[in-house]
């Protein structure tokens, strides 16, 4: 019998076999690996010596899921289904094999690795470890049998709610659901499970009354069933009407759990094929990928970040307090600055409220909040103070010479190696940064709000911020659990302009006849948080204003501000601060604001338009292709170069549906000539604003797309 | 003190259970809970009753445990949306349960605390399995001290806890032999199918519909154990069931079921106001303890007590419904009891029809009240085995 592989290691013990999945990082299921595993618990299997095997991982996991990088790859239900049913019948094999299996879970047990679990006979889990089925928040189902297999162990309400949400529960839950037999020390794990075996070979536990497939007990009536599947029905339409895994989840489910479960099972890897050859979950799987390799530039490849221990955080208003929760959430170190002490006073308060939540739901305790704010951070109003830190950020008043003469000060205090980051939303680092004999250490942070919950960091590198710098900085978002991604210097950097790229079509079709309610459904249809002009009334119609002037100064007349815009601006209600703005809100509901209601049917009037309907999709397209016009436009000008990092940008910064992929993977699958075409058509019809940029027209000739595979 | 009289009684088929292969029993996909549900309404309609007027539910079962739960006998009250004026309690006095109903609604109308008193009985054997999976999920856990401490031993909780071994020593008691019993299992199969036949069960039964595993919606009205052409070779044949060189085997044992089962109680100044014309009036009760490692005994001294609370001698019964857990329980009951074999269980015992543990008193009592009426006939004993070493036992006189 083997016992040495490249990703499995098994040692033989008095008749029991101990198999050690090693396939770092997280014991992924790669192919190679799995072809290791199914022979390792095979020999075991058929080996005399053997009476009982147990299961168990190296390092952090069990097994952590599937290997994103091969199942993405995989384009058709003839790949995919001879995969899927090489693991059924291991699964099968193991459950009915004449002597236990038995999993000892030493860490993650997550998706196709719970999936083996639960094809063991006896469970036996660490504390603290996270079990679950996340496969429905990359656009999946659980395809090893989760579909069938969970609600037989746990019940179907407990089940169907893990499967849908994707959530983890920890070891000490499933214990109590029933999902984990029992639970032991890490050290102890492998002894356990030696004293399961026993209990097997006593009969105290029985073998074929523990195999999951069979499992009968726990599954609901056919009348409890069908109200059951009614009201799953019912959630997943109204909290994920766009996606397309939750439905296939249900599906499994109210067709499964019958007396075949072998025909059970390839219905599910048919619904698994379902999902996977979507489009929705191509592009969350892409996310997902994507995401750890954001901020990865060449640049800075192989540079060692400084890792700051004591980080300063100037100003400490709403975004401050923010930053100053992140900070201490990585267990940092942090100096509180602000200009005296009525506004550190106010900072404190508001750094409190972001504790609120954790505080209510018993996550928090505040003893324990009082020692962490005692024991990791001061405050001080006076700049020299700031002479031991290692990194600071500044979120002070939105004034160029304010910030430089605070940056000024601070370059004769702190260690020239100390990083300046700059919280600003829309100054440019590089002139910020010319005050500094050394511009170099200077860089961009821009957090977005509420920052203790918002996962984007956008960094933005002046024209002279070093790579150290660079390196620093990224690091640094890694470190506080931010998505980091990296652009360069220009007006609104990424993500504010392309989110006016996105949101900014809307005057025109307004200024053209379309119906403001239709367009606010059109987008959020489309998947948005909110519509533009809740949007523009959200962030205020006078900031909008100045951020178009500044687009329009500094980038050029196709942003001249539109004459809708202007005279909207002129009128003085600037959104939800002032109670009304494209919409009025001193009613239950939002209603459409009479007074711009007045003064758009005037400008309508003047320029000969009448009031129309418009198809969804007229709205969607021109709002999406301006979207994606403004990328181009941007990648055009260095602003940024990297789609899969501006696709997460977006996401994360901006609300845009994940499912959709992002703006550029939209594009993509929209088809660069067809925007092209229709950015062509919009610029006949609404001016230079849509003029197509010229990046884009080469790419549409040439065939290419932003994603390259 | 009232008189007690059985104004009703109704059940559902006794489908054959299985829990590891739930397909094949008819019932697998309804829960007993929603099965009474769907009998206590009918009883009380058919016998014109203004289910406001019930002033207790007693509800037995076996393993209320995971979705037997009742919620104190509440929740079949809520599922058949009864009135919520009923008050409910759930009894377990296992193999007794239902039994223990009649018993307890029995005692609150003779005492004159209730006038009219709904005993519900429910089990469901494929949903809800005795043994390993109950026990393993923790949803039950008997004391191991129990089993290891020698200061227990003499409770034999090993035979104590697993039926088949007590039978297995029950007969080790008795003169019987093992053909003894294959016989009785044969006899308990044809009269059973000759009941069927002759339509006497239709009286009872409530017909399901219930779903099958093809989809399908079956109507399920007989008893799914009966097997009329049941011969004795086909027992001889088959192997012990509990131990080695054991003697009960599967066919000499009670079939696992689903069921569920109702009775309605009344003062009979209450039928007779009600104009309701009662199966039986139920004249006295009996439960007895034993040695729980041959609890099958149980029914001996229960059905003496009962008799003594009347003055009676065991012949003076016409009709005997024992519940056939084994077959060695009716057998031993017959022995000990000096019964003539022909008054006992002439539908066919449990053997054949099945015992759906915590709902198999009010068949026992219910039957056996339709079998006086059928045979004309006045005085009837009902009894049986209850695990843990206790028998239970019922007298009724038909009016």
């Amino acid at each position: 019998m083997k016992t040495e592989y490249q990703t499995v290691k098994v040692e033989l013990d008095k008749g029991l076999a101990v198999v050690r999945m090693d396939n770092p990082p997280v014991n992924q299921m790669s192919d190679y690996f799995l072809e290791e595993l199914f022979q390792a618990v095979r020999e075991a299997l058929a080996a005399g010596e053997v009476s009982a095997i147990i299961l168990t991982g190296t390092g952090k996991s069990f097994i952590a899921g599937a290997d994103l990088t091969q199942v993405v790859k995989l384009k058709d239900r003839s790949e995919i289904l001879p995969k899927l049913m090489a693991i059924h019948e291991f699964l099968r094999e193991v459950e009915s094999a004449p002597k236990p299996v038995i999993a000892a879970i030493n860490g993650n047990c997550l998706g196709g690795g719970l999936e083996v679990a639960m094809s063991c006979h006896y469970r036996i889990a660490a504390p603290g470890m996270s079990l679950g089925l996340p496969e429905v928040k990359l656009g999946l189902l659980p395809g090893s049998g989760g579909t069938q297999r969970l609600p037989r162990l746990i019940g179907l309400p407990e089940a169907l709610t893990l499967m849908t949400t994707g959530r983890f529960i920890k070891t000490e839950k499933a214990f109590s659901l029933g999902l984990v037999d029992e639970v032991a020390e890490p050290e102890a794990l492998v002894e356990a499970g030696k004293r399961a075996a026993a209990k097997f070979a006593s009969r105290m536990l029985n073998l074929s009354a523990r195999v999951a497939s069979q499992g009968f007990s726990r599954l609901p009536s056919a009348a409890e069933k069908a109200d059951l599947m009614e009201m799953a029905r019912a959630t997943a339409r109204a909290t994920a009407k766009n996606y397309l895994a939750p439905f296939k989840i249900i599906e499994a489910v109210s067709r499964g759990l019958s007396t075949d479960f072998w025909q059970d099972i390839e219905r599910e890897a048919q619904l698994f094929c379902d999902c996977l050859l979507s489009g929705i979950a191509q592009n969350l799987i892409g996310i997902f990928l994507n995401e750890r390799a954001t901020g990865r530039l060449p640049r800075i490849q192989g540079m060692e970040p400084k890792r700051p221990k004591k980080v300063a955080m100037l100003g400490g208003g709403v975004m401050g307090s923010g930053i100053v929760h992140l900070l201490l959430g990585a267990g940092l170190e942090t100096v509180l600055w602000d200009i005296n002490d009525q506004a550190l006073a106010h900072g404190l308060k508001l750094l409190h409220k972001t504790y609120a939540y954790q505080l209510k739901k018993g996550k928090l305790r505040q003893d324990q909040l009082d020692q962490l704010l005692a024991a990791k951070l001061t405050t001080t109003s006076k700049l020299e103070d700031l002479g031991e830190v290692d990194l600071i950020i500044e979120a002070v008043l939105e004034d160029m010479e304010v910030k430089q003469d605070i940056w000024k000060k601070l370059e004769n205090i702190c260690r020239p190696e100390v990083v300046f980051g700059t919280n600003t939303s829309a100054l440019p680092i590089s002139e910020m940064a010319g005050v500094l004999d050394d511009p170099g250490r200077m860089i961009g942070l821009h957090f977005f709000n509420p920052a203790e919950r918002m996962p984007l960091l956008e960094i933005i590198c002046g024209q002279k911020t070093s790579d150290q710098t660079l390196a620093t900085a990224v690091a640094f978002g890694r470190q506080i659990k931010k998505v980091p991604v990296v652009v360069n210097d220009g007006p609104g950097f990424y993500v504010s302009r392309q989110l006016m790229g996105l949101m900014g079509g809307a005057i025109s079709l307004l200024a053209d006849g379309v119906d403001l309610a239709q367009m606010e459904k059109a987008l959020t249809d489309f998947g948005l948080p909110m519509g533009p002009f809740t949007l523009f009334d959200l962030t205020g119609i006078d900031i909008n204003y100045h951020v178009e002037k500044t687009f329009e100064r500094e980038l050029g007349p196709r942003y001249q501000v539109h004459p809708l815009s202007e005279a909207v601006y002129q009128l003085g209600d600037y959104g939800r601060k002032t109670g009304a703005g494209f919409l009025d809100y001193s009613h239950k509901e939002p209603v459409p604001n009479p007074r711009v209601v007045e003064m758009v049917e005037r400008y309508r009037q003047d320029n000969g338009v009448q009031p129309r309907q418009a198809e969804e999709r007229e709205i969607v397209d021109l709002m999406l292709a301006m979207a994606i016009n403004e990328a181009a436009l941007m990648m055009e000008q260095g602003i940024c170069d990297r789609p899969a990092d501006m696709d997460l940008a977006m996401i994360y910064g901006a609300g845009f549906p994940p499912y959709r992929g992002g703006v550029l993977r939209y594009a993509d699958s929209w088809g660069l000539a067809m925007v092209h075409d229709k950015l062509k058509e919009l610029e006949a019809k609404y001016g230079p604003r849509f003029a197509p940029a010229e990046l884009l027209g080469t790419m549409a000739q040439e065939g290419k797309t932003f994603y390259q595979s | 003190m009232q008189e007690v009289v059985i104004a009703g009684y109704l059940r559902t088929a006794q489908s054959r259970s299985r829990p590891r292969d739930p397909g094949r029993d008819w019932f697998y996909q309804l829960r007993a809970d929603e099965m009474l549900a769907e009998v206590l309404p009918e009883l009380i309609q058919r016998i014109g009753l203004d289910p406001a007027q019930i002033d207790d539910f007693i509800v037995g079962c076996a393993t209320g445990v995971g979705e037997q739960w009742a919620y104190g006998g509440r929740t079949p009250i809520f599922l058949a949306n009864l009135p919520e004026t009923i008050p409910a309690k759930f009894v377990d006095q296992q193999c007794g349960s239902a039994m223990a109903g009649i018993h307890i609604g029995y005692m609150e109308i003779t005492t004159g605390n209730a006038d009219v008193v709904m005993v519900g009985g429910m089990e469901h054997m494929t949903r809800v399995p005795m043994g390993h999976t109950t026990n393993e999920r923790g949803l039950i856990a008997p004391n191991l001290q129990l089993f290891l401490d020698p200061k227990y031993q003499s409770w034999d909780m090993m035979t104590s806890m697993n039926m088949g071994l007590t039978a297995e020593k029950l007969f080790a008691q008795t003169d019987f032999s093992k053909k003894d019993m294959d016989q009785w299992a044969v006899r308990s199969h044809q009269l059973a199918a000759q009941a069927q036949e002759a339509g006497f069960f239709e009286g009872e039964i409530l017909p399901l519909e219930a779903p099958q595993a093809d989809g399908s919606l079956l109507s399920v009205k007989t008893d799914q154990a009966v097997r009329g052409e049941t011969k004795l070779e086909d027992l001889e044949g088959l192997r012990p069931a509990f131990k080695k060189d054991g003697v009960i085997t599967a066919g000499v044992s009670s079939p696992l079921n689903a069921a569920a089962t109702g009775m309605i109680l009344m003062s009979r100044q209450r039928a007779e106001q009600m104009g309701i014309k009662p199966l039986a009036a139920i004249r006295a009760i009996g439960f007895a303890g034993v040695h729980p490692s041959i609890m099958g005994a149980g029914p001996v001294p229960a059905s003496k007590k009962a008799l003594a609370m009347l003055g009676m001698q065991a012949s003076q019964i016409d009709y005997w419904e024992i519940n056939e857990a084994f077959a060695i329980v009716a057998l031993n009951c017959i022995a000990e009891l000096g019964l003539d074999p022909d008054t006992v269980n002439v539908m066919g015992g449990g053997l054949a029809l099945g015992h759906p543990l915590g709902a198999t008193g009010n068949r026992l009592v219910g039957t056996l009240a339709r079998i006086l009426e059928a045979k004309e006939a006045r005085w009837g004993c009902a009894n049986a085995c209850v695990g843990g070493g206790q028998g239970v036992a019922t007298i009724i006189e038909r009016l």
